[in-house]
């Protein structure tokens, strides 16, 4: 019900800013079509009588939550679309959310540490956005950012490091998106129950509706494991999909379910649980000590047995999500199994330098494995079967601004 | 309603507390015995989060309600603090700083008679610097090196209390955790400000004593952010429920003179022991050396979390 409040807050936020009072003026009126655009969505444009959403869920998928105070719409999805591919969302103009989140490589940029708009390097490497509507948690390592309404103000605003660059800056962003002829129509038909659809508020719900609709599930594994398609898997993926799923290399422990990830929740799933792993990547004093700036979940909680956790990333579509980890630094996925066969990392020298396996907050089923070579080529196999081609170039996911 | 009703529990509380600490019901002229005749003469006036007000109201009965300003200051030594002063020989490092921010969010501001009682002050909704129990102080004016913030001032807290003779003052910094882990784009101001918002950290910079020095070449900003760290969520729930080191030091001060007093932030004793020249201070993170000394000075002990306010030096009342 905390939703249902955030809900009274905002319309009494939009009663009191005294920026908020100027009208929009006639471009907001004119009912403008808006060309193309608003039929990707498959349910009618602006003035449309709004429609029930379809989620148009893949094979085995459950239906996401959203809540309730930003309900899920065409129009919406296709505002948060605008928005997540708009330059203007930065302060410098330089960066949108779509610049260190391809859709080519399934919403991440192939950077060890992503590049805000300033230059500064995030301690991160950007995640993928596939399925993240599904995420108990955002990012990284945050117990306590809860849904992409709110994860959406970290970027835009955030100061550590600054990303976009917006903090302070909300006036300048609602005459920028004011300004842009496109958007008018698109945020009335969005948000047509408030009297000020160009607000804040909007743009973060707006990209948090986009986002729900990543969803990525029909790729080869699925088409095989949902989809019933016993020849979409090759042996060699089909033996790799094994070894995956085996004691001997424990990778389903965490990895696990129809996102690969253990912390999942969506409609129906009344407990949902937030977990964090040490993967024993670093171990820097011998006492667990990760690198500074790239400490998770520790950072956040400063419990010592939190040094080094993370959440679980999603393994869909990994082959094309180099580098790996939370800082890029396994450049491969042949680095990624050598991390895991070893029971933890050891990096023989330098400032990092440490045995991984040692790490006294590993989890438990970090055991280590011997793979022969065929037996590795095999994960690779299953590794590659879970890319989403389909996600990876779906129009509707795409930059909708013209160039 | 989770947040809205314990925060309404926790307004219905402090009134009840406010009821039996007056138990002169009858005795004093202030306190009414009930009769809701008339608008209660201390409702919050806004027609938004005014729970506490209406309640307010309703303990008042016929009390008379009075119009409250608390007058506070900001001072580096004897100077005042604003962005357009220089101050020299601060900190460990006898650093000369100029201003990048002072802001800081009080809650829960009460006055004490005197028998000891507290009296909740009912702060105006005026949408602006003042919502629920919560007030903005603002020494910032945007000029000069205050980059993150804007022209407004804001150096009063302003409410209504019953009637009545009031010879302290009580005040907590921050914001209450029933507010403090909102969506930053949905909340009323002015906890929406995005400058005084750990986004990643999902909660508010409390207290923001932002400096820099001019080293020649270049500069150094030095950052006081104060916050409630240690947070953590409930994943059934999606939201924060509690934080190891909440980071609301109270402040209380006797003596306090209602329309006359003046209560003081300094920042001298804040910074006394930071390296304003060659640190970039404390974000309330874990693990910092930093952030000791102004913990320290605000009342709180950085190691543990635990209030301090023997310690505090930074607040006083002239």
């Amino acid at each position: 019900m905390r939703l249902a409040l955030a809900g009274s807050a905002a319309l009494a936020l939009i009663g009191c800013d005294p920026e908020s009072i100027s009208p929009l003026g006639g471009e907001a009126s004119g009912g403008a079509p808006l060309g193309g655009a608003a039929a990707i969505g498959g349910a009618g444009g602006a003035g449309a009588e709004p429609e029930a959403w379809q989620w148009n869920l893949p094979a085995g998928f459950p239906t996401p939550k959203v809540p309730e105070d930003n309900p899920m719409s065409a129009a919406k999805v296709e505002l948060g679309r605008h928005l997540f591919y708009d330059k203007r969302l930065s302060k410098n103009g330089t960066e949108a959310c779509a610049s260190c989140h391809l859709q080519a490589l399934a919403f991440t940029d192939g950077l060890a540490h992503a590049v805000g708009s300033t230059g500064e390097l995030h301690p991160r490497s950007s995640m993928s956005l596939a399925n993240v509507g599904y995420s108990v948690a955002l990012t990284w390592a945050n117990p306590v950012l809860f849904q992409l309404e709110t994860q959406a103000a970290v970027p835009i605003f955030g100061t550590m490091p600054i990303e976009l660059g917006m903090d302070g800056e909300e006036d300048l962003l609602i005459e920028r998106l004011e300004a842009e002829p496109t958007y008018p129509s698109l945020f009335a038909a969005a948000f047509p129950e408030e009297s000020q659809p160009i607000s804040i508020a909007s743009v973060t719900r707006a990209l948090a509706t986009f986002q729900r609709t990543l969803l990525s599930g029909n790729s080869a594994f699925d088409r095989y494991t949902y989809g019933g398609d016993a020849s979409a898997l090759s042996d060699s993926a089909k033996r790799g999909l094994d070894l995956f799923n085996s004691e001997r290399l424990e990778c389903f422990h965490c990895h696990v379910g129809f996102n690969f990830q253990d912390s999942v929740t969506f409609e129906g799933q009344a407990f949902p649980q937030l977990k964090f792993h040490n993967t024993g990547l670093y171990n820097i004093d011998g006492n667990g000590a990760y690198p500074a700036g790239g400490e998770g979940l520790y950072a956040m909680t400063g419990v010592p047995e939190d040094m080094g956790r993370f959440r679980v990333p999603t393994l869909r579509n990994i082959a094309v999500t180099a580098p790996y980890m939370h800082d890029g630094s396994a450049a491969t996925l042949d680095d990624v199994i050598d991390h895991y066969a070893a029971a933890g990392r050891t990096i023989e020298s330098g400032p990092n330098a440490g045995v991984g396996a040692d790490n006294p907050f590993k989890s438990n089923f970090i055991i280590g494995f011997e793979l022969t070579p065929d037996e590795r080529a095999d994960v690779h196999a299953f590794f590659e079967s879970l890319t989403d081609e389909g996600f990876l170039t779906n129009p509707a996911f795409a930059d909708p601004w013209p160039r | 309603m989770k947040t809205l009703a314990s925060f309404g529990l926790v307004a219905v509380l402090s009134l009840a507390a406010c009821g039996d600490d007056t138990t002169s019901q009858g005795g004093s002229p202030a306190t009414g015995g009930g009769g809701n005749g008339g608008d209660p003469p201390v409702a919050g006036n806004g027609g938004d989060g005014g729970q506490g007000g209406v309640e307010q109201g309703g303990s008042g009965g016929g009390a008379e309600a009075q119009s409250i300003t608390i007058d506070f200051e900001a001072r580096v030594g004897a100077e005042a603090a604003n962005c357009s002063g220089s101050y020299g020989s601060l900190g460990a490092e006898d650093a000369t700083v100029q201003l990048k921010d002072l802001r800081f969010y009080v809650h829960d501001v009460r006055l004490v008679d005197g028998e000891d009682n507290e009296v909740p002050l009912a702060l105006e909704q005026d949408g602006l610097w003042q919502v629920d129990n919560v007030a903005l102080l603002d020494f910032e004016d945007g000029t000069n090196g205050c980059v993150d913030g804007n022209a407004e001032l804001r150096s009063t807290v302003v409410g209504q209390v019953p009637a009545g003779d009031y010879v302290g003052v009580r005040f907590k910094l921050g914001v209450p955790l029933e507010m403090n882990h909102e969506d930053v784009a949905t909340s009323p101001s002015p906890l929406n400000i995005t400058t005084l918002f750990w986004d990643w950290g999902f909660g508010h910079i409390f207290f923001a004593a932002v400096t820099t020095a001019d080293l020649g070449k270049g500069s150094n900003d030095h950052f006081v952010h104060l916050g409630s760290t240690g947070c953590t969520g409930d994943p059934e729930l999606a939201e924060v429920v509690a934080c190891t080191s909440p980071n609301r030091p109270e402040f209380a001060f006797n003596g306090f003179a209602v329309g006359s007093s003046v209560i003081v932030l300094d920042l001298e004793p804040l910074l006394a022991q930071s390296n304003l020249e060659s640190e970039i201070g404390c974000h309330s993170f874990p693990d910092t050396a930093a952030c000791a000394a102004p913990f320290t000075a605000l009342g709180i002990d950085y190691a543990s979390g635990a209030m301090t306010p023997e310690t505090q030096t930074v607040f006083s009342i002239e």
